[in-house]
């Protein structure tokens, strides 16, 4: 753990989990294990690990490499890569985030997909506008 | 079901998806703040989710009323900082476009054309009628046909309705493919690459 008290500047590799409630400069890998950023933790550095739990803030990328969840008291600057990424309400999250959930959900990608697949309008149709309800093609008529 | 606020359906929207090939990455630009729902939402696909938070950018908006679009394009180029080679195979809107002036509207298009490719789709939400009120909201996907609105950290910003040929010309990089007018009197649109609709 590195305490409220505490600021590391510098790399740290290692295989045990890590909560960081002070400072950190430098990077941060544990692949293998759980990092966890405390409310008054503030990171700036690319994180790698296991599972990254972000409540409080990080200013660089990061890896997960089974999930990366950002609670409501977390703040994220950087690019987020992880099979599985979580965002509380709350959180602030500025950047990209890379997500690759396996077979379960892209199965549900593609019956989303087939289920809209070829009831999209032909390149040449020219635009028009169309009522989504009988309310609004009377609002459409009248006005 | 969603767990509460305003909610919005969508009929247009779940088409974007028509032409996704579920076994590629996905490439998504959204014109606004990371909403969890959103996230979840597309934590089903493979995908790049990039976050395009104009609302985090106040002096972009809050300052537009005078500026020209020259004046205006370095500043949405510096808050796109998008990767030169990142191209997106969709863009979502919302309906920040009846915040911003004619000049800004295209500034935007112009930061985003080189990261559209020939089969961008796009969506947005405008207003059948200038007189058509609207609330500035910030919008998180439940699910393809449900979106809930959240109050926007920008309260203060000018609302400025585009009529919607006026928009379809703002838009220098997309075409509106199909409008559809909801009950609230909002127009929800489906949006294609404009380049490269007009060289097919």
């Amino acid at each position: 753990m590195i305490g409220t008290g505490i600021q590391v500047n510098g790399d740290i590799t290692g295989d045990e989990d890590l909560t960081i409630d002070g400072k950190l400069e430098g990077s941060l890998k544990l692949d293998s294990n759980e990092v966890q950023v405390g409310k008054t933790g503030i990171v700036k550095a690319d994180v790698s690990a296991r599972i990254v739990k972000i409540d409080g803030r990080v200013d660089g990328d990061i890896i997960g490499q089974e999930k990366v969840v950002i609670t409501r008291s977390g703040n994220v600057r950087g690019n987020i890569k992880a099979p599985r990424v979580t965002l509380e309400d709350g959180a602030i999250f500025k950047g990209s985030i890379d997500m690759d959930p396996g077979d379960s959900a892209k199965a549900q990608a593609e019956a989303l997909a087939k289920k809209t697949n070829g009831q999209s309008p032909s390149a040449t149709q020219p635009m028009k506008l169309e009522s989504g309800d009988k309310e609004a093609a009377l609002s459409a008529k009248s006005s | 079901m969603p767990a509460g606020g305003k909610v919005k359906s969508a009929r247009l929207f779940p088409e974007l998806f028509s032409h996704v090939d579920p076994g590629e990455r996905l490439r998504v630009l959204e014109v606004g703040c990371a909403q969890p729902e959103t996230v979840d939402f597309f934590s089903r696909f493979k995908c790049r989710l990039q976050f395009l938070d104009l609302y985090a950018s106040p002096s972009l908006l809050e300052d537009q009323g005078s500026k020209s679009e020259a004046e205006l394009s370095p500043g949405f180029r510096k808050a796109l900082a998008l990767p030169k080679s990142e191209k997106y195979d969709i863009c979502l809107f919302w309906d920040v476009m009846q915040y911003m002036t004619g000049p800004a509207i295209r500034a935007l298009c112009g930061a985003l054309e080189p990261h559209l490719h020939k089969r961008t789709r796009a969506h947005a939400l405008g207003v059948h009628s200038v007189l058509t009120a609207s609330d500035l909201a910030e919008y998180a996907i439940v699910d393809d046909k449900t979106f809930r609105l959240k109050p926007c950290r920008l309260p203060g910003l000018e609302y400025r309705p585009h009529p919607q040929a006026e928009l379809a010309e703002m838009l220098t990089v997309f075409k509106i493919e199909r409008a559809m007018l909801m009950g609230d009197g909002t127009v929800e649109m489906l949006m294609a690459s404009k380049p490269y609709w007009d060289s097919d």
